[in-house]
Formats: C-alpha cells, structure tokens, sequence
C-alpha cells in the first residue's frame, strides 16, 4: 500500500528525494528500480519540463526550467562537461543518443542509466556526415525501458544507409541502402518523427530529404530542384 | 411481477448479501456492491452470503465497513457498465465530487479505511485513499512528512543518515 501512495506523488523533481529522506523503509521502496520503473511509467505522459540541454564550445551544458526546490542544478549533469568532442544527436522520449566520436550512447536522464553502443561497420569512416535518432519502444506514454537507435550515413560516393539498434537484441540490424547523389548528404541533426516515419536534410551542393518508413524497413532519398529555407542554415 | 432468484438484473428485487464486521454487526448490502471488493467476489459468485449466513470480516470494524460500503454501492453502478465508458460527464463529475468529498475525514478513519481497502482488495477504493494520503505529503520536507503521518521524531542515527542524503540532494529542500 506503501507503494501505492507514493507512486501518486506528483513527477516533480523534488518529490522522491524527499520522500526518501522519511525513513529507512520508504527509501529503500523509492530506490527500488521496479518502483523506479511504475514511477516514470505512471508519470511519463504529464512528465514536466525539467529543462534543456545545449551544446556549446565546452560540451553540454544543463539549464534547469523550474523553480526551486525542483530546480536541478546544472552541476547534477556534470559528467557531460568530460565527455569531450560529445555531439547530441537526438533528444525524445525522454532519451538523448549522444555521439562521441566512434561511438555512441543512449541516455535516460530521469533514469540515470547510460548504454554505449559501437557504431556499425560501414559507418564508422563517415562520422562527419552522420545523423541518428533514438525512439522508446512503445513510445511517449506507454513505452518500457527498450529502445530503437536508428543512424543514416553516406557509406559510398553513391549511397546512403540507415542501420537499426534494439535495445532488446543488444545488436544492428542488416544496413539497409539507397541511391543518394553525392552532392549531399545528412549531417548530426536531429530527425523527425511524421507519423510510422523519420526524417532528416540532406545537405551539400543541393538539398533533399532522407526518409526511413519504420513499417516497411525502407529508405528513400527526395531531392529538391530548389533550394530550400531550413531553421538550420537560413540561406539568402 | 415476479423477481428472479438471484437476480442481478434491472428489474424486480437484486440480490443481497450479507457482511459480519468485526464486532458482530451484521449489513445486508446488494451483491453487485460488495463484488466491488475481488476478496468477496469469489465467495458471492459461489452463492455464499445470501439468506441467513453472511460473511464474517474478522478485519474490518462496523464504522469502517459501513464506509467502505457507501464507497461501494456508490461506484457499483458505474463498475457494472465496466467503468462506465458511456457514463455522462455529469455521472463523472458527481463520482468525483462524492469521492472527493468521500475521503475528507479525520486520519485515524482514512487509516482503517487504507487497511480495510486493501484486506477487501477494492481497487478504486485503495487508489483513491492512496492518492488521499499522497496528498496529503506532496511538497513537504522529510519533517513535514514524518509529523503528518505520526511518525516518532527520528534517532540521531537516522537524523545522521538523513544529513548525509542531504549533501547529496540538498537542491531538493531549497
């Protein structure tokens, strides 16, 4: 019943370390990693904004959103500062896939847990034309601790490939390619999740856009006559 | 018009079942309320309760059970329609104003009613005295927390342990 009543707790920062600090027993039940599981489970879809992360000269740096005493100092994500040449790739559900060169690593904040993940062959010289994205499995509200990396790349002068990491197998899938010019190709930006989709620019000397269908396994290049007006690269 | 038997139905008589609480008081209630509890369900689906028997609750005084049965016969309606996915927002609105209103009691009354919530296994029942008493802590210090619920002031043991998690987490009690 104990369990019970503090899983209703409110999801802000302040409410577990408090909690904790009862007595013996209630911390021992808050630092239990299936409570831990319910908690974040329970509260993931009226989550709060804790705050964001920004990538700057010095590496990644916190900037808390709320008030005190649910404030998390900047200092809280400290370890980020060590990790040097650290690019975030993604940031959803809750989970951030970072790259620091010639690997990568998935992040759950609010869990604290960090996995490494190697970069598949075939990727690995093309880390300077490069993006990824993280999705949870089951997504926002209703998703459980495994996850979906999925990483886009040139691999060769005409290609470009994706390849898919499950938390659940631990390994990549099979790369999977498509035509690509070779005037253009996706740099670490985020992707966009429309729908069963993701999306990322493609870059260079024209423009396009890298579709990977999440039902169908598949990869598709649409490249623009035009050039186009990005938030990323307003060009004149 | 005559009423079935056992009749659960819309019409004619429903069934009723009899509940003993701890000092002997006896309550004879709809068999559709008291299913609210999984505890009881079995027994009632069985046919027990019914005519002079009853069930004995060994756990549960007479002041406690004669409020988990107004939580009961109140929520059975909705329970019946399985969680009522057609109920009017006036039906949910009044739900929450009686469960609102249900749970605003003295702490020794919430107590009994959190034990007899769950020895019942009534889940609405025990979600909503959970969230009552979570409530009831949310946004106060350890201190706060330990006095609200009748906790001992702590030892100088955990008094040291609780300074210790402090450093740690100090932000959290600014």
């Amino acid at each position: 019943m104990l369990t019970e009543i503090l899983l209703r707790l409110p999801p802000a920062p302040s409410s577990l370390p408090r909690a904790s600090l009862v007595c013996k027993r209630w911390r021992r039940l808050v630092a239990g990693p299936d409570f831990l599981r319910r908690f974040r489970a329970r509260h993931r879809r009226n989550a709060p904004l804790l705050g964001f992360f920004t990538q700057g000269s010095r590496g990644i740096c916190f900037t808390p959103n709320l008030e005190p005493p649910d404030r998390i100092p900047t200092a809280f994500f400290s370890f980020l500062e060590d990790l040097r040449g650290c690019q975030i790739l993604c940031c959803r559900h809750g989970l951030v896939l970072l790259f620091i060169p010639t690997r990568l690593m998935v992040w759950d904040p609010s869990a604290g847990y960090l996995s490494e993940l190697s970069v598949p062959q075939g990727f690995d010289c093309w880390t300077t034309s490069f993006s990824g994205t993280v999705l949870r499995n089951g997504g926002d509200a209703h998703g459980d601790d495994h996850f979906q990396v999925f990483i886009v790349a040139r691999t060769n002068r005409t290609e470009a490939s994706a390849c898919v990491y499950s938390s659940e197998t631990g390994e990549w899938g099979k790369p999977i390619s498509t035509t690509c010019s070779s005037s253009m190709a996706p740099r670490p930006r985020p992707g966009t999740l429309v729908g069963r989709s993701l999306y990322w620019s493609l870059y260079g000397n024209s423009h396009g856009i890298l579709e990977f269908d999440l039902d169908r396994q598949c990869l598709t290049v649409t490249s623009f006559f035009k050039r186009v007006h990005t938030m990323d690269r307003p060009d004149k | 018009m005559a009423a079935p038997e056992s009749g659960d139905g819309n019409n004619g008589a429903a069934r009723m079942v009899t509940l003993i609480s701890s000092d002997n008081t006896r309550f004879e209630v709809e068999a559709a309320a008291a299913s609210l509890s999984q505890t009881l369900q079995l027994t009632i689906l069985d046919g027990g309760g019914g005519g002079g028997d009853g069930i004995p609750l060994p756990n549960v005084d007479s002041a406690t059970l004669s409020k988990v049965l107004e939580y009961c016969i109140k929520h059975a309606p909705a329970a019946a329609n399985g969680g009522a996915p057609n109920a009017t927002a006036v039906d949910r609105a009044e739900l929450e104003r009686f469960d609102n209103e249900f749970v605003n009691i003295d702490q020794s009354v919430l107590y009994s009613l959190i034990m007899a919530a769950h020895n019942l296994e009534i889940e609405g029942l025990q979600s909503l005295v959970a969230k009552k008493v979570a409530d009831m802590i949310k946004g106060k210090s350890p201190m706060e927390i330990r006095r609200t619920l009748g906790f001992p002031d702590p030892t100088p043991e955990e008094q040291a342990e609780m300074n210790a998690h402090m450093l740690e987490y100090g932000w959290a009690y600014e």
